[in-house]
């Protein structure tokens, strides 16, 4: 490959053409990409898109029900199984057609931007529910944890006040979005590879998992069932994950103000909203202190709108890791939330 | 400091082992704010960064500004574009790389000068000494005192100080390159090969020459001085060259050895076969370490390809450093197309001043496997450095004795020739090379485990990333290499419209910018 060094007869004429066609090929592809995908949300922010295509499929269904979105984490991702909780429904009697918006590691802020942009695209839910993750409201010193997932990439300009207004660190998120718009093929490589060869990265950084989701946005979980090892692997996990985050959980305001602006944003385009507190099991609930438990139940049943507190509904063997749940448990959670809660209030409409 | 007496040279080495932190500490708190804010400028050495390439724009605007005829001010501009590069990282060290610059152009000129053989030796011996006294200090003193911590333990006697660990110690990047040009320079200039250098600047730019001062190729100054005086013209041809290699270069380190890293170290949360081998399987390691080979050739060749991009970008031709290494179809002729630079210093000043292979079979033997073990020290400070030379130094020996015994053979001989024979030498050599890059790194026991693993049938983790990019970009490499190999490529190069090329140049960066993965890694070679 060394010998790759050009020829000593090498036209000198041919220098400036080469350069100059060099620069512009690599500025025009650019730009047009950069153009492309702030038309198309599934170049930019797959997660969103690729989602958003399978909802807007169903939201054209002619013959469906009220539509009924949860926005969520991926514990949603996992549990809401939209067409189970469809036909438990029309098996009651009922009609509705029920889309997951869970996406991984999606707090206030990716869900106040993502029904946003339901709206903005056409897409208006009849009903909406709101998982509280109470991680992602934790007070962190150096702003909303949710700022190391939903990256600048991701976000469309519009955005970038409304993140930064929640604690985003202002040159982080305008400097990535700025690369990802001058420079896409580096600042969106992750999303334009997902979409040929996903197997070329690593999974942490892999944006196609909305595509593997069924036509209702549920994620079906990898196994049916685990063993005691790999359960126990999973859950150690989740502890290193969230044990000193909810051992020192401290409300942030802002965020909080977050879900507000989010529930006040329903309320104003008539959208009837419930909180959702997802199942956890035992262990994982025992790592939140008695004073912070209680203080995210004041600050969830403060919001003003109806809560499901689902923290019990499943044992520990429905899950994998203390709160992703698997088959069993989402089908468990998802008939129960079908008939408890979305009947109810679809049927009283 | 070879001149101490033996209680002070041992206070010295106890004061180094006490002292780094102190060290540091004096150095932050001195260091001036200008230095502080250069390194916000510029706060990595590295050529793909956009600091870089801002601060290359600046100092190459700059320098085709200066008028022609105005040489001694181009240099002079070079010469301060390098050391503000050095200085952006560590300022104290820019200075220490100056300082014995400048006492190297003193000595050579005083060797020069002095006619009396034992003067001349003796200043020879003390530019030498100087040069080793610094790369041992900040490369080889931990390694020397904690081998000397843990010899005295083993009697049951306490050193009186405390084992340094690799944080404890701030290497200069690029000492052992700049020690070799230094080294090879002065004893070219006592040997009469080439005359002392009479501009200072000029010297300077040969050691500082930011290019390769990092991390090479080992520039002579037969070849470089000759250049400094040489009057540059501009013109578009060195831009699209220098731009061309510069590409390939930023190719070959980002979608090539930053992607096989995935493979050998992992991502975040998940280490690879490299760093923790006891987790793996072994197909994976067999794999990992096929990686390894291909990331650490793409990787320094890498660099060196943006090295002498950027150098012809102001008029420098470097050396040459690689020639596709793994088509060798042995060792001897591996070394003459791996690190060739380095290669050609070894056997100039190592291999050939100890008798080369002009007094027998065994000393020859002897002389390549000291050759070898000093390669191996020079890469790194640890005793997996030195087996990883001796490695190479018992295949260079081998080989001698297998060439001499097939040579007894001319059925075996001619075999070997065809071109069946000549893929199995490829081959051959290709999976000893790799076999050794296993303890081309400081973890030992790691080294160790990986070697046991290899050769057993282990069960574990597999790779942390689907084995097909590996497989694809393996392809795309034996592709390249037949290009170049048959001449295909020239032949399109001499024949393709500049649009063509352009087109191709946008796409080689595009390519890469696509495929590189999360975090860049840093080049393998400049913690040498």
């Amino acid at each position: 490959m060394e010998r790759l060094a050009p020829p000593a007869r090498m036209s000198r004429r041919r220098a400036l053409p080469a350069i100059a066609a060099g620069v512009v090929v690599f500025v025009l592809l650019n730009a047009g990409l950069g153009l492309w995908a702030d038309q198309l949300p599934r170049i930019r922010d797959p997660y969103y898109g690729d989602k958003f295509v399978k909802l807007r499929a169903k939201a054209n269904r002619p013959d469906r029900g009220p539509l009924v979105v949860v926005y969520g984490s991926s514990r949603t991702g996992f549990a809401f199984n939209g067409t189970l909780v469809e036909r438990t429904i029309r098996d009651a009697g009922g009609r509705a057609a029920a889309f997951n918006y869970g996406i991984p590691a999606m707090g206030p802020i990716g869900q106040l931007l993502y029904f946003r942009r339901t709206l903005a695209d056409g897409v208006r839910p009849d009903f909406v529910i709101v998982e509280v993750l109470p991680s992602m409201f934790a007070k962190c010193a150096d702003g909303p944890r949710e700022q190391h997932w939903m990256t600048g990439d991701r976000l469309l300009r519009r955005e970038l006040d409304t993140v930064e207004r929640c604690g985003y660190s202002s040159p982080d998120v305008r400097g990535r979005w700025w690369e990802s718009s001058l420079v896409p093929v580096y600042g969106l490589r992750f999303q334009l590879l997902g979409r040929v060869i996903q197997s070329w990265i690593p999974w942490q950084f892999r944006q196609d998992w909305s595509r593997g989701t069924d036509e209702s946005g549920w994620c079906t979980p990898y196994k049916d069932v685990i063993t005691a090892d790999e359960r126990a692997f999973a859950t150690a996990k989740a502890r290193d994950e969230y044990h000193a985050v909810l051992q020192t959980w401290q409300l942030d305001a802002t965020l909080a103000a977050t879900l507000d602006e989010l529930l006040g944003e329903c309320r104003s385009a008539g959208i009837p909203v419930k909180l959702l507190l997802m199942p956890e099991s035992g262990e994982f609930q025992a790592m939140y202190p008695a004073d912070v438990r209680r203080r995210i139940d004041a600050f969830v049943r403060g919001r003003g709108v109806p809560v499901i507190d689902a923290r019990d509904w499943l044992a520990a063997s429905d899950f994998t890791d203390g709160h992703h749940q698997l088959r069993g448990g989402a089908e468990t959670f998802s008939k129960r939330l079908a008939l408890e809660e979305i009947l109810p209030w679809v049927n009283g409409r | 400091m070879l001149a101490l007496p033996g209680s002070a040279f041992a206070s010295v080495f106890v004061e180094a082992a006490r002292s780094p932190e102190r060290i540091e500490a004096a150095r932050w708190s001195t260091e001036h704010p200008y230095f502080r804010w250069l390194h916000a400028q510029l706060p990595e050495p590295f050529f793909h960064t956009q600091a870089f390439l801002l601060f290359l724009l600046v100092v190459a605007v700059a320098y085709w500004m200066v008028p022609r005829k105005m040489n001694s001010v181009r240099v002079w501009l070079l010469v301060i574009a390098s050391f503000h590069f050095y200085a952006a990282w560590n300022a104290s060290l820019a200075l220490l790389v100056t300082v014995t610059t400048l006492a190297d152009y003193l000595f050579a000129r005083l060797i020069e000068r002095t006619e009396a053989p034992r003067w001349r030796k003796l200043l020879l011996f003390s530019s030498i000494g100087m040069n080793l006294g610094v790369l041992c200090y900040f490369k080889y003193r931990g390694f020397f005192l904690n081998e000397l911590h843990s010899l005295v333990g083993s009697f049951g006697f306490d050193a009186g100080y405390r084992t340094l660990s690799p944080l404890d110690i701030l290497v200069p990047f690029g000492i052992s390159f700049y020690t070799f040009e230094a080294i090879s320079y002065t004893v070219d200039v006592y040997r009469k090969k080439i005359p002392a250098e009479r501009s200072l600047p000029h010297f300077m730019l040969f050691i500082l020459f930011f290019p390769h001062l990092v991390a090479g190729p080992i520039v002579r100054a037969g070849d470089f001085l000759r250049q400094t005086r040489r009057i540059k013209r501009w013109n578009w041809l060195r831009v699209q060259i220098a731009l061309q290699f510069f590409l390939l270069g930023v190719f070959k380190k980002l979608a090539i050895a930053d992607r096989m890293a995935v493979f050998t170290d992992g991502a975040p949360g998940l280490p690879g076969p490299f760093l923790a081998p006891e987790l793996h399987n072994t197909g994976a390691l067999w794999l990992a370490l096929m990686a390894y080979a291909l990331r650490i050739y793409c990787d320094f060749s890498g660099y060196s390809d943006m090295a002498l991009g950027l150098a012809h970008l102001f008029g420098y031709k470097l050396t040459q450093n690689f020639n596709m290494p793994y088509l060798a179809t042995n060792v001897s002729e591996f070394w003459r197309r791996w690190h060739i630079s380095l290669s050609t210093w070894l056997r100039d000043y190592v291999f050939i001043p100890l008798g080369g292979s002009r007094a027998g079979a065994w000393a020859t033997n002897r002389n390549l496997l000291i050759t070898m073990l000093l390669g191996g020290l020079w890469h790194g400070a640890n005793w997996t450095y030195v087996l990883w030379g001796a490695m190479h130094g018992l295949l260079l020996v081998m080989h001698r004795q297998f060439r001499a015994w097939s040579e007894t053979k001319p059925m075996l001989s001619a075999a070997l020739q065809t071109q069946a024979g000549t893929v199995l030498r490829i081959l051959v050599t290709f999976l000893a090379v790799t076999l050794c890059w296993v303890f081309f790194r400081p973890e030992w026991d790691k080294s160790i485990t990986m070697l046991q693993r290899l050769f057993g049938l282990y069960n574990g983790l597999g790779l942390p990333l689907h084995n097909r990019s590996l497989w694809y970009t393996v392809l795309f490499v034996m592709l390249c290499h037949l290009l170049v190999a048959r001449g295909l490529w020239q032949k399109f190069w001499n024949r393709a419209p500049g649009t063509v090329l352009g087109a191709g140049y946008a796409c080689c960066l595009i390519l890469a910018l696509v495929l590189a993965p999360e975090g860049g890694k840093t080049f393998i070679y400049f913690t040498f």
